[in-house]
């Protein structure tokens, strides 16, 4: 509002206003108006108020989320397209994080017929470049009214490329995952293989299906791809020597239960397992039960040991063949004297054993044997699991022929097992083929005493010392065994002529870490064997070339020969003051 | 009053400007983290990829096959592995003087590889 200047002269010139309307007097309200102008001011103020509220409350919250706050929300945005890698299926890596089997991604070629212009030309070409197509088959399919028709799947880049090269109209490509075992037959009776959609159908794979699809960390294994190289090497080359016709390895960790090596001979490529004959896919080492023959000797002395029925200058004479209903128990290479009990085992007299035996009784023995582990089938992450074969009704003639390993077929899965709480101090361990997360397993169970573990560790040395396994003897790693030959069942009867080699060792003998099973199927004695085939010819050689090699590998110090020698007597247990040894 | 309008269109328009530059920046960020994402895939299917070629390289019977054709080297044996206790002391110059002209190893009935183990072991 503008001020008007006071004494200008046509102000003054007017009329002055009555003195009653001067000065103007201040606008009086009445009551009811002045009311409502007061309440109107006060809703005004009061919604002003709240609007000033409500903003000033979002301008704090901004301030908040953009300066105050930190450590609610993550610092680096993280988007839904940052997965990792993933092929759907785990990796299978050895105990060192070598690769056993992988996913890979593969081209597979399929074909639209409809575009496809000339189907003749079109199989011509294709034939010379994938070989294994048949052409009739091809011509036949692109003969459908169809869209879609799969010509090969899993292409190497090679023929991939190759195809891309003939130009023609109407083939595809599609990305897809294909199963690949990098080493091949080497642990093919281990993991196993899928089919082409990638489930699982034998081994870990097929035993680990839904945790290898369901997690992405690799599953690692108990196997050491160089031992079992190892292994593996040295009996091909044994059955090859020997004109077999497959054969068996193990290593086995006593201490974690660990398997370390499983081969099981012939084998077969889990890339294309169907090509493989059904024999090839078999695992003797787990799925396959065998008479083990001598080798049981261990286990009745251990009996006959721990439950006191005798103790180590005790003995026996084996003058006479025991006569049992129609059989005659016999020994191979007759001694035709009183046997102590170490030379009963060194020498692996079966007569000797089999008094052992009846000594100890037929109840003894298959409690003995259950606890072992022997009559049931060994618990193991293979879906290839061979069920034990016992006598029904157990006789005493049974409980005889068991004593020597005849008449009870186990796996020699178990019978490692078995042998490594025999050399290990006297704990049965669980077995598996995942590499132990910790230092002892979760559960083990005695089965023997320490004093009777030591004993036989002593005796089982002595074996390859002096007795049927010399061939086992790799010098400075104190090797202990025992030798096995099982003739063959052949329908009802026993042949000559087919039978089953085996060792089973453990070493070094002062501290036993590792238990080593070779087993040959069907040897034939050659020249330089002067036509032996037992296990002391066959199978032991393997286990003493494995332990030379794989000692290194696996950290065990060999001693030098006198060293050695002075480990073997402290072997001797304090029981066994009295016994000489003949052959000493 | 038109002054304080002018100023607020002013710092609206600023601030419109600022957000759409953000904004385009996220959006360049994005698709550049997307882009190096899709490498980052690559990559790990190729590292996956090599890892299967690795081990497939690796198969105990190539290496061995590798080994025999081109190292000098044989399998270690038992007799090769020596405890340290079991090498010679070093010998202290002068022990020799009164065996003029032989070499000390010879003197001493050692062989040469623990001759050198001891020389080493002195040092």
């Amino acid at each position: 509002m503008m001020q008007r200047p006071h004494g200008l002269p046509n102000r003054r010139a007017t009329p002055v206003a009555p003195p009653s309307r001067d000065p103007p007097a201040p606008i009086k309200l009445d009551g009811v108006s002045k009311m409502a102008l007061e309440t109107g001011r006060t809703r005004l103020l009061v919604t002003g108020f709240v609007f000033a509220l409500a903003f000033l409350a979002i301008g704090l919250r901004l301030i908040d989320l953009g300066l105050l706050r930190q450590g609610a929300e993550p610092g680096v945005a993280e988007s839904e397209t940052g997965q990792p890698f993933n092929t759907g299926r785990a990796d299978i890596v050895d105990r060192n994080g070598v690769v056993l089997a992988t996913t890979l991604p593969t081209q597979s070629l399929y074909a639209d017929p409809r575009q496809v212009r000339n189907v003749e030309e079109t199989v011509v070409a294709l034939a010379g470049v994938l070989p294994d197509l048949s052409p009739d088959e091809l011509a036949a399919q692109l003969g459908l009214e169809r869209s879609f028709v799969w010509v090969k799947r899993n292409l190497t880049p090679r023929q991939q490329y190759e195809v891309n090269r003939l130009g023609l109209p109407g083939l595809h490509f599609q990305r897809e995952l294909d199963r690949v075992y990098p080493l091949g037959p080497l642990a093919a009776q281990i993991v196993g293989f899928t089919d082409v959609d990638g489930n699982g159908l034998a081994g870990l794979e097929r035993a680990f299906d839904t945790r290898l699809r369901s997690q992405d960390q690799p599953l690692q294994l108990s196997i050491d791809v160089r031992v079992q190289y190892i292994l593996a090497e040295e009996l091909a080359a044994a059955i090859a020597e020997f004109n077999a016709i497959g054969g068996a390895g193990l290593v086995f960790d006593v201490d974690s239960g660990e398997v370390i090596a499983l081969v099981s001979l012939p084998t077969f490529d889990p890339d294309q397992p169907g090509a493989a004959p059904e024999e090839a896919r078999f695992n003797r080492a787990t799925l396959g039960v065998y008479e083990m023959g001598s080798v049981f000797k261990i286990f009745t002395t251990a009996m006959a040991l721990d439950e006191g029925i005798v103790d180590l200058n005790d003995g026996y004479d084996v003058r006479k063949p025991i006569k049992a209903a129609r059989y005659v128990i016999r020994d191979y290479k007759p001694k035709n004297r009183w046997l102590s009990i170490p030379e009963i085992f060194i020498y692996s007299s079966n007569i000797g054993t089999v008094h052992m035996a009846i000594d100890a009784g037929t109840e003894a023995q298959q409690h003995f044997l259950n606890r072992l582990g022997l009559t049931r089938p060994a618990p193991i992450e293979l879906p290839e699991i061979g069920e034990p074969m016992l006598p029904s009704p157990w006789r005493e003639i049974n409980t005889m022929t068991i004593a020597y390993g005849h008449g009870l077929a186990v796996s020699p899965l178990q019978v490692v097992r078995a042998v490594g709480a025999m050399v290990n101090g006297g704990m049965l361990k669980p077995v598996t083929l995942m590499k132990a997360t910790r230092e002892a397993p979760l559960y083990e169970q005695r089965v023997i005493s320490e004093e009777t573990s030591h004993a036989m560790s002593w005796l089982m040395r002595l074996v390859v010392q002096y007795g049927t396994g010399r061939k086992a003897n790799a010098p400075g790693y104190l090797v202990g065994g025992k030798t096995g030959t099982a003739d063959k069942l052949v329908g009802k009867h026993y042949v000559d002529d087919a039978r089953m080699a085996s060792f089973v060792g453990a070493f070094p003998m002062d501290d036993p870490r590792y238990v080593i099973l070779a087993m040959v199927d069907e040897p034939k004695g050659n020249d330089s064997t002067f036509g032996y085939a037992t296990g002391g010819w066959v199978a032991a050689p393997i286990v003493r070339h494995v332990v030379e090699r794989i000692g290194p590998l696996i950290g065990i110090r060999p001693r030098p020969a006198a060293e050695e020698a002075g480990v073997d007597q402290l072997l001797i247990p304090a029981k066994a003051g009295r016994f000489v040894l003949a052959a000493q | 009053m038109t002054r304080f309008a002018v100023t607020w269109m002013f710092v609206v328009t600023c601030a419109a400007l600022a957000v759409f530059y953000v904004s385009q920046s996220v959006e360049r960020l994005e698709r550049e983290l997307a882009l190096q994402q899709r490498t980052i895939l690559e990559h790990q299917e190729a590292i996956h990829v090599l890892e299967a070629e690795w081990s497939f390289l690796n198969r105990p019977e190539r290496i061995s096959l590798l080994a025999e054709r081109f190292l000098a080297l044989a399998p270690l044996s038992a007799d090769h592995v020596v405890s340290i206790n079991d090498l010679p002391q070093r010998l202290e110059p002068g022990d020799n003087d009164d065996v003029p002209g032989l070499p000390i190893a010879d003197s001493q009935g050692l062989s040469a590889p623990a001759t050198l183990a001891s020389m080493r072991s002195g040092e």
